[in-house]
């Protein structure tokens, strides 16, 4: 039996707003493992092929500590053309730093948006990249923020070009949790607090009974019960107006402790059982890249405004590379698949799992046919048979894995989203809502 | 008045303040040159919409503090720093930070741009000003320096200099480093424009050692 074929549960993971060559850049430099298999930093200081004009002056990648930044970085559409900066129809990501001084209007000598990590400071992503796959060719499948990108990753299309206080809409029959339930696929969402899920549209009271908190995990693992086809695992948004934890979802400008902490409890977690284990794959990626620099420039697929977009101008090109990671007992240690993948390549995988010979929906189709490999070929690389090994995730040594203050600065729109989403799940049914989310007692009023 | 009167005045008093006060808004926020010679004067300049303004700085510099809501000071300073400006409003505080960097001698920097080709029989240039807001008008750039593998030209007021792979010209150290600065990549035998551009990365630029005229 293939690895394909033994996967039973499907675990996704979806973090935000980091870049690949800001998380797992370090990878390929001499000092950090020199795997020239994989696309990362190449001498970042001193390369000039990196280097970011503001003003004529230029701007090297550096190793950052992390931390909690002074702001967020810009990553919405216009400012990701800005960074994109197209020069004589090549993406030359040279306007990092340009979009931070508009975003920010703050000049500084070493940009947030070039810092890079040390293993050091992401060591749970630097140790699933280590022990397990690393997909280096893993882009955000639109030049755009939050709301569009998790929508393309949740139904393959996105209606919006932005992030803004307001019900995400989407085709119908696209929705993940509609499909899901279509094709009679089981599956389970773990949220750490407000989910995101609620902020489609197409979000229905019925799917609340697929909802646990991340704390009844472990428990349902530890049951002889079966575990879900699919599974979503949700950390603590930092957008959300109300929490009932640490934010760890990685979004700027909190630091990345607390969310390295989340993923090594998932990972805990999830393979304690072996028998379990032994089915699952984890996918670990984030919805986009947050405004931080990478230096591979993005395919040129054009996404025309889909039929009842609320908007018209199409995208030219998919969004800069985000971290993704494969962990699986089937996957190698020290593997790397550099095809071309973005989110659709979770839908693709689905769609093969579950309705094999067909799409999930045309535009994951038309992705694909574009050359956006599935889960699946990277799983292809890998020996079927399962690793006897269980390796063990670095210990917590991490400052930023304690409580973290409220980020600073949030993206009103997303947080509008949220608030309008919660007020919307209070007044549908005021008890169930308490009694899932006890935090939105806590949600101020309109 | 009657208590509900009483109790729509206060909250209209409070409301009224609220607006006042408003959301704390940078509108603009420089501080120039922001590379200087040790000494110099730099100027920071601020306008805020609302909010209290406080200018601060990581140098122990006198004059920082609460500010009015416009204004400019000029400060002198010995070392580099981060200037900060802060406004702080019921609703909503904001900052902006400025670094200025004062001359040492191990002072390195970049300078460049996105590099063009304007025939695929030409060779990739890129032209690019250095302002005065950035740079004082002291600053030199004692050694420029080719970070390629291939040879380029860099020229300044009638100063040309071809540079081998990797190395470095003295020849610009008496001319300010404020004006217009052309970088010009070598081409190969048999190579596009468009190939070498893409081989540099679409930009071009060099590496300098900044000092300062007379020290």
């Amino acid at each position: 039996m293939t690895a394909f074929d033994q996967i039973k549960t499907i675990v996704i993971v979806m973090m935000e707003n980091r870049s690949f060559d800001h998380v797992l850049g370090h990878l390929r430099m001499p000092e950090y493992g020199n795997r020239k298999d994989v696309e990362g930093l190449d001498d970042p200081t001193d390369n000039p092929k990196y280097v970011n004009f503001l003003s004529a002056q230029g701007y090297a990648p550096f190793p950052m500590k992390d931390q909690i930044l002074p702001h967020d970085l810009p990553h919405g559409r216009d400012f990701v053309k800005t960074q994109l900066a197209e020069s004589n129809g090549t993406l030359t990501m040279s306007g990092f730093v340009k979009a931070y001084k508009e975003f920010t209007g703050s000049v500084v000598n070493e940009p947030p948006p070039m810092g890079f990590l040390a293993p050091q400071d992401v060591p749970i992503s630097s140790f699933f990249a280590e022990q397990y796959t690393v997909c280096d060719h893993w882009f955000s499948p639109l030049p755009a923020d939050t709301q569009p990108n998790r929508s393309v990753a949740f139904s393959g299309y996105s209606l919006i070009e932005d992030t803004k206080g307001r019900p995400i809409p989407v085709p119908p029959e696209s929705f993940i949790f509609e499909w899901l339930t279509r094709h009679k696929v089981s599956w389970r969402v773990y949220h750490s607090g407000l989910s995101f899920f609620m902020l489609f549209q197409s979000f229905k009271l019925p799917y609340w009974s697929n909802f646990s908190n991340i704390r009844d995990l472990a428990g349902h693992i530890a049951s002889p019960d079966q575990m879900p086809q699919v599974i979503f695992i949700e950390p603590e948004y930092g957008d959300s107006p109300v929490h009932s934890g640490p934010i760890n979802d990685n979004h700027p400008p909190t630091q990345m402790g607390p969310g390295e902490h989340f993923l090594r409890e998932m990972y805990a977690t999830l393979s304690k059982l072996p028998e379990k284990w032994n089915q699952t794959l984890m996918i670990v990626t984030y919805d986009e890249h947050g405004g931080f620099f990478d230096h591979v420039p993005p395919p040129k697929l054009r996404t025309p405004a889909p039929l009842g977009a609320l908007f018209s101008q199409p995208f030219e090109s998919m969004g800069p590379r985000v971290p993704a990671m494969l962990v699986s007992p089937f996957m190698k240690k020290g593997g790397v698949f550099n095809g071309m993948m973005d989110h659709t390549s979770i839908l693709q995988f689905l769609a093969e799992k579950f309705t094999p010979g067909k799409d999930y929906n045309d535009e994951v189709k038309r992705r694909r046919e574009f050359g956006i490999q599935s889960v699946s070929a990277a799983l292809r690389t890998n020996p079927d048979t399962p690793r006897s090994d269980i390796p063990l995730a670095p210990a917590d040594q991490l400052e930023g894995a304690v409580l973290t203050p409220p980020a600073t600065e949030i993206q009103p729109g997303n947080q509008e989203a949220f608030a309008v989403a919660a007020r919307q799940l209070l007044a549908q049914d005021r008890i169930c809502a308490l009694q899932k989310f006890p935090e939105l007692l806590h949600l101020p009023d309109k | 008045m009657n208590s509900t009167h009483k109790a729509f005045a206060v909250a209209a008093i409070f409301f009224g303040l609220a607006l006042l006060a408003g959301c704390a808004h940078i509108v603009d926020f420089d501080v120039s040159p922001r590379t200087i010679c040790p000494d110099e004067q730099v100027f920071a300049t601020w306008d805020v919409g609302a909010g209290q303004t406080k200018l601060e700085a990581k140098a122990p510099l006198e004059g920082l503090g609460v500010k009015p809501q416009q204004g400019r000071q000029s400060f002198s300073l010995a070392s580099s720093t981060t200037f900060t400006l802060k406004t702080v409003a019921p609703f909503h505080s904001e900052q902006r930070e400025m670094d200025v960097t004062v001359l040492a001698a191990s002072s390195m920097s970049r300078f460049g741009e996105i590099a063009h080709c304007e025939a695929d029989t030409a060779a990739p240039t890129v032209s690019f000003v250095v302002s005065d807001k950035d740079v004082s008008r002291a600053s030199r750039a004692l050694v420029v320096r080719n970070p390629y593998t291939r040879p380029i030209t860099v020229q300044k007021d009638g100063i040309e200099v071809t540079l081998a792979p990797k190395m470095e010209t003295d020849h610009f150290k008496d001319i300010s480093m404020i004006g217009a600065w052309t970088i010009r990549a070598a081409v190969g035998q048999g190579e596009t424009c468009s190939a070498a551009l893409h081989d540099v990365g679409e930009r071009l630029i060099f590496r300098t050692q900044l000092g300062c005229a007379g020290r």
